[in-house]
Parts: C-alpha cells; structure tokens; sequence
C-alpha cells in the first residue's frame, strides 16, 4: 500500500438555499432542507513517501477538499484515506504531529503574537528539542530570511513575509508531509520563485512528501514531477504535467506586444494567432512545432517590443479534456 | 501536553491588551454589584421571602455568581463557536495542530477580564454570614471546591451541548446568550419560582445544579441535601454529554463548505 492512499475518497456537503427576505428567514429556520453538493466523488489515488505532487484543477473542482481530507479537518462521507497507516480523521493528534500545512488564504500563525513567540509557541506544541529549534531556524533565517521578521507582529507581515513565516512554522516539527493549499496566491515573482526553489530543494531532500494545489502551473513545473488534476470531484488525469498537455494539445503559446497595430495579412503565417488587444497577439505552439521556430518567425515577420512565453492555464486544460472525450 | 504554551500564550495576548483587559475588569465589577446590593436593600425592607432570610439569599446569590464567573473565564469560546469557529471555519487550524480542538477553543478565548466576578463571589459569600448565617459545621467547607467545580460542569457541559448545535444549523445566531439569561433564576432559592420553572431548571437545563442546589448544602436546610450531593454527579454526566455533543458535531463540520 502507497504511503498516502485514498480509496473510493467520497465527500458531500449540503446546500442549503435561503430565500430572500425575511420571510424566507423564516422559512428556512422552520424548514431548513437543502440539497446535496458532491465534492469530491469516489476519487482514489496513492503516494509514496518523499514525492512531490500537485492538485490541480478550476475552482470548485475539489482539490482544497482533498486536502482537508488528509489532513484531518473534514471526515469522509464515503471512501478511506490512510496517511502511513493513519486514519488523519480517527487519528487526528497523532496524525498532526507529523503534518505540516500551510494554507495560502488564511494564516496559522497569531495575529496578536510577533513570529518569533508564533515560533516558539509552535516549537512547544509539537515538542521540538531546542538544539533542533534553533538549527531549522537558523536554516530558514538563511534560506527564507525570516529572521528579521520575529520581533514582528504577524499582523504587521506584508503578504509575501508572512507566506515565508508560514511556511517556516509548517517546517519547525520537521513533518513527513507538508500540505499547501494555493501557497504562491497573490505573490509578486520574486517572493514566488524563492518559495519555488526552497520547496525544490525540500523535495530533493527527499524527506518530506509534498501535496500542494494550485492554479499557477508555474508552481508544478517548478516542483512537482507528477499532477492530479480534479474537475467537478472527480479525478480526470494522473501523471506528469507535460503528459496531460501533450495529450491535451494545449501547448504553450507566445504573446507579442507589437510597436504598431498589423494587418491580419501579416498574421497568416501564424496559423491560430489571435489579437488580445490593439497591438497584442498570441500564437499557440502546435503540436510537433519548436518554441524556438515560432519565435524566429514571429521576430522576422512583426515588430516585436515584449514577447513571452505562456504556459496553459488549468482552466484551458480541463476544458480541452473534456472536449477530447 | 501542548496546553501549558497555548495558555502561556494566551495571557501574554490579553496582557498586550492592557487597556482593554483594565475596561473588562471595571465593567464586569460595576455589573457584578449590582446584584448583591439589591439583595442587601431589599431586605433591609422586608424580613424574609417566601421564608428565605436575606443572608441565606445573598449566599446563594454568592455561590452562583462565582459558579457563573468561572463559566465566563473558562467557556467564553462556546460564544464564538458558531460564527468565528464553524461558519467561519477558523476550527481547520485547531484541528491539524496537536492537541484537543475542544481544549484549544477554550484556551484560546480564555477572559480574565471576567475574574472579579469570581472574586466578588466568593467575597458576598463570606458576607452572608457577616450579615448573620449560621455557620455550617466545619466538615462542610471540604465539599466546596466539588460543588463550585461540579456547577462549572454542569453549566460548561450544557452550554457546550448548546454551542455545538451550531455544527448542524448552519445559522449565524447562537442560542449561547439566551440559554445563559436562565441562570439568572439558579442565583435565587428555586423554590420562589413555580414548579414549571424549578423542574426546567432540575431536568431540562440543569443550572440549578450550577447555583442553588449547591449553595444550600452550607444553609441549614437539610431537605435539600440529596440535590447537594447530586451536583458533582450531574457536573460529570453533563460535561461528559456537552463533550460528546462536540465530538459529534465535529463530524459535520463542513470547514465552510457546508
């Protein structure tokens, strides 16, 4: 059995609609009914001990689910789910120990304490031995500099010091699986890339299992080898990112700003080229085409000012996969 | 055990908040007296009270005021329950840190700014018998602590088992504050009050259990004696029910979802 197993993973919620007004108030105090939501339908999966694997998928599709599921927060409606032989549900506190979580929307620090009290509250909590306190917080002060930030206040962190102190605190108790829950959401790139290459290197430690979701694909090539993709509940592709596009067709595509608006006799060379504003144009690369040929050609033919390179979003993906069936 | 650094915590937080704690514990003083000084004044107008003398009814009104002080150092966290903690879901970060999510909604909401109450309690009480109680036989002090805690439980598990109604509602309000306005009849002798109101406060919401019951094992009443000795037993049984009523709940708990 894989480290982290789901089996049949089931999760239902209830909606219950309220009708306007106060009479609708009433109505549904006296009659609270409601319908049944499926959130994650019947999904199954495993991972082994020191992967990297992202959940990807559009909102709603089940994945910050997934991840309450395994980590102990929400039972499930149906299924099973072990992490090394745990139930994270049944054997929460002894599961807890050994899992570190971050989650991008919402904070697990305190917001009354500085980040070094947060730091040594946690240290306490999950029984960390000092020597082994001040070595990993040494290690982070260097790796995610957040040893400037203790005598702050959590409330005080901007957006990007505070993800680096989260992450830091998911790390104290040196977990066997660290969860992030969209941990890159509203970050500027360069607090982005040094969360990326901390994590890779995390990964490449090999110690720690990683489970993040996410709608930046950016964060899976960087960290995660393997992507579970979710849509609707259910689990629609498991394997490599680069698999699921090959698959999908939806490639990566170029963005243009061009220094003058061209006419559409220019843009012929570029089979599927559509304009995304007056002087702004995308090329999707096609299937067996090279990154570096559409390039050339698109320098040759327009006058290029910026150019870049996108990677699909989740979005695009999901919906090509569900007309390819 | 991860409790001693989350209430190390807590005091540090409420000590930050200097200003607000000092406010806390002037208001809760001025509200607390209002209660003894009416007892005082109305009977220094007339002799007793469906036979009940003044010192006898501000003792009790003593007990229940330091029961119900207790209550609001320790369970203030069952008044946020509801709304900060299941609505809106801030119970995922107590639950993926080791230790009871039940222990740390408590902690973490723990008021000292309601403290004086419990003091003001015990104070009035020892004022009963400067007024003139009858002291009770020595042997009787031992069962105080039982009887205070045995109310604290009794009062903690029902409202516990109230709040957790909340894990099936899914409505904003919480019947916290209005279950709690039904302690305001255990600080008197239940038997003023017609037998609908005593027997709502024996077997339905038991917070007779929580004020007079216990007070009048130290009133020289003895035919209330079996309900006295049945205070640390109901304390037991309704914490133990108010526990797993959250328990319960927990598995519903949809983490905002639903």
């Amino acid at each position: 059995m894989p480290w982290i197993s789901a089996e049949g993973l089931t999760r239902r919620f209830v909606v219950r609609p309220r009708a306007a007004g106060l009479a609708g108030a009433l109505v549904g105090l006296l009659r609270p009914g409601g319908t049944e939501k499926t959130a994650l339908d019947a999904v199954s999966f495993g991972i082994e001990q020191g992967e990297a694997v992202a959940l990807i998928g559009p909102n709603g599709a089940g994945k910050s689910t997934t991840v309450k599921l395994l980590t102990g927060i929400l039972k499930p409606t149906a299924g099973v789910v072990r992490v090394g032989g745990l139930d994270p549900w049944a054997d929460r506190t002894a599961h807890v120990k050994r899992l570190g979580v971050v989650f991008g929307q919402r904070t697990q620090l305190w917001w009354d304490l500085s980040v070094g009290e947060a730091f040594e509250l946690l240290a306490a909590m999950y029984e960390v031995p000092s020597a082994d306190y001040r070595a990993r917080l040494k290690r982070f002060d260097e790796v995610l500099g957040v040893g400037p930030l203790l005598g702050t206040p959590v409330r005080q962190l901007s957006l990007g010091e505070r993800m680096r102190c989260e992450l830091a605190a998911a790390l104290l108790h040196a977990p066997e699986l660290l969860v992030l829950d969209e941990p890159t959401v509203g970050l500027d790139v360069a607090v982005k890339l040094r969360l990326r290459a901390f994590l890779a290197a995390l990964r490449d430690e090999g110690r720690t299992t990683i489970l993040l979701t996410t709608h930046d694909l950016g964060d899976v090539g960087a960290l995660c080898p393997r992507v579970l993709l979710l849509a609707e509940g259910r689990l629609l592709h498991d394997g490599p990112l680069e698999v699921l596009a090959a698959r999908l067709g939806g490639r990566r595509r170029v963005r243009v700003t061009l220094s003058a608006e061209v006419p559409d006799a220019a843009l012929v060379a570029f089979p599927g080229a559509t304009r995304a504003g007056a002087a702004e144009v995308v090329v999707p690369l096609r299937d067996g085409e090279a990154m570096a040929e559409v390039v050339r050609g698109l320098l040759a033919a327009l006058p290029v000012v910026d150019l870049h390179v996108e990677e699909p979003p989740v979005e695009q993906l999901v919906a090509r996969y569900y007309e390819g069936k | 055990m991860a409790l001693a650094p989350l209430l190390a915590q807590r005091i540090r937080t409420k000590l930050a908040y200097r200003g607000d704690l000092a406010a806390g514990l002037l208001s809760g003083l001025l509200l607390a007296v209002v209660g003894p000084v009416f007892i005082t004044t109305l009977f220094h107008h007339i002799p007793a009270l469906g036979g009940w003398t003044g010192p006898e009814v501000l003792f009790v009104w003593g007990f229940a005021d330091t029961v119900s002080g207790c209550f609001y150092v320790l369970f203030q966290g069952l008044y946020t329950l509801n709304r900060r903690y299941v609505l809106g879901a801030e119970l995922d970060r107590l639950l993926v840190r080791p230790a009871d999510p039940y222990v740390q909604l408590l902690v973490d909401n723990l008021a000292f700014e309601e403290l004086p109450s419990v003091l003001l309690g015990l104070f009035v009480m020892g004022l009963a018998f400067a007024w003139g109680l009858p002291a009770p036989e020595p042997w009787r002090w031992a069962m105080l602590p039982l009887l205070l805690a045995g109310g604290l439980a009794t009062l903690g598990g029902t409202v516990t088992a109230i709040a957790s109604l909340g894990f099936h509602l899914h409505h904003r309000g919480t019947a916290v504050g209005l279950v709690m306005q039904l302690t305001t009849f255990a600080r008197y002798p239940l038997d003023l009050f017609g037998a609908p109101l005593r027997w709502l406060l024996t077997v339905g919401v038991p917070f007779g259990f929580a004020g007079f019951y216990g007070a009048a094992f130290f009133l020289p009443r003895p035919e209330w004696a079996p309900f006295s000795w049945a205070v640390p037993l109901v304390g037991v049984v309704t914490m133990a029910l108010g526990y797993g009523a959250f328990r319960v709940g927990l598995r519903k708990y949809g983490s905002g979802g639903g």
